[in-house]
């Protein structure tokens, strides 16, 4: 990759968690999302339930979709093979409304010899329609700093060592292409009915930072 | 003086004097040298960060934003903005300017109303 150079001043370890002065500011932007809400309604741009339908259908939104998606492909491999070709097409196969105007998406397989790893360097964009709304340490600034220079690493600190034999591929997303990770189907599993292996697909391992959860780990949980 | 692309250099809004770069890249935050070690909590979203993120969907569904658009508007944040807001606060603010800048709103209507709703807010 390209060297990146940082504009920060040499303070640039200032961010993290707001300070007082920005969780004051908190009512402040509350205050001006409502205020644009109302008065969006009131010009007659948008209708009084537009946000709370919308908020209650992202709501709907989890990685079970997702975990519904790669336990298919566990077990089904033409299913597999088109999820990995079309993947839009194969979703909606599975009785998934895919919005026509959503962002392309990519499904990338781990195997033995590759892991991907998946980031929005600028961002936060994530494949939504499948994962939900992405989690607070996907959009961190830490998290998007370091997944494109030090993704060894960064998969340590959620506790998964990858032999260096393995090749790392990290994908940044963007708004026009998501990535959403097919994890590996867990050692020991070759019994399972897909109901039971939809359990054992996290969302981080979509995310391409943990494995699937392995049938032993899983019964404590 | 850094080396720069005419266009940058010509352009006051993206120009940023500084030595290494022609353009203030604050958002971009690949590979920018840091050890923080990352944050694995998970957040509860909270009433207004949900209607935040749900109010930008229902604004890309009407076509009156995207998501680029909203990034854009972010990464125009000044740079202590940009690290010292909360995601959504990011979020809150964008849809904001990129409201005023298509003259779908102006600031002193929201202005207006968000100090009417803060009043409201207190009496009940």
């Amino acid at each position: 990759m390209t060297e990146k150079t940082p504009h920060q001043k040499s303070d640039s370890t200032g961010h993290g968690r707001p300070d007082a002065e920005a969780r004051e500011q908190l009512g402040y932007f509350a205050g001006r999302v409502m205020a644009m809400e109302s008065l969006l309604i009131e010009k007659g741009i948008i209708q009084g339930s537009d946000v709370q339908r919308m908020a209650d259908e992202i709501d709907s939104q989890s990685p079970t979709d997702g975990a519904r998606v790669v336990a298919r492909a566990w077990v089904d491999p033409d299913f597999k093979a088109r999820l990995l070709t079309d993947p839009m097409t194969a979703i909606r196969d599975l009785g998934y409304e895919l919005a026509s105007n959503m962002p392309r998406l990519e499904v990338v397989e781990n195997t033995e010899q590759v892991n991907h790893l998946i980031v929005c360097t600028l961002c936060s964009c994530y494949p939504r329609a499948l994962l939900g709304r992405p989690p607070q340490w996907y959009k961190s600034l830490a998290y998007r700093a370091r997944a494109v220079v030090d993704p060894r690493g960064v998969m340590k600190e959620f506790g998964t060592e990858v032999s260096e034999e393995v090749e790392l591929r990290v994908l940044d997303s963007t708004a026009d292409i998501r990535f959403l990770v097919l994890p590996q189907r867990p050692k020991g599993t070759e019994e399972m009915r897909e109901d039971d292996l939809v359990k054992l697909v996290t969302r981080d391992s979509m995310i391409g930072v943990t494995p699937a959860r392995s049938p032993a780990s899983s019964a404590v949980l | 003086m850094p080396a720069c692309q005419p266009f940058f250099c010509d352009n006051p809004r993206v120009y940023s004097p500084r030595e290494d770069s022609p353009i203030p890249r604050t958002h971009d935050r690949g590979g920018w040298p840091t050890k923080e070690p990352i944050d694995r909590s998970e957040h509860q979203i909270e009433d207004w960060e949900r209607s935040t993120d749900a109010l930008q969907y229902v604004l890309v569904g009407k076509g009156l934003t995207s998501t680029d658009e909203l990034r854009r508007v972010m990464e125009d944040l000044p740079a202590k903005d940009y690290e010292g807001f909360s995601y959504y606060e990011r979020w809150a603010a964008g849809i904001e300017a990129l409201l005023v800048e298509k003259n779908v709103l102006t600031t002193e209507e929201i202005d207006g109303k968000a100090r009417g709703l803060a009043d409201r807010w207190e009496e009940q």
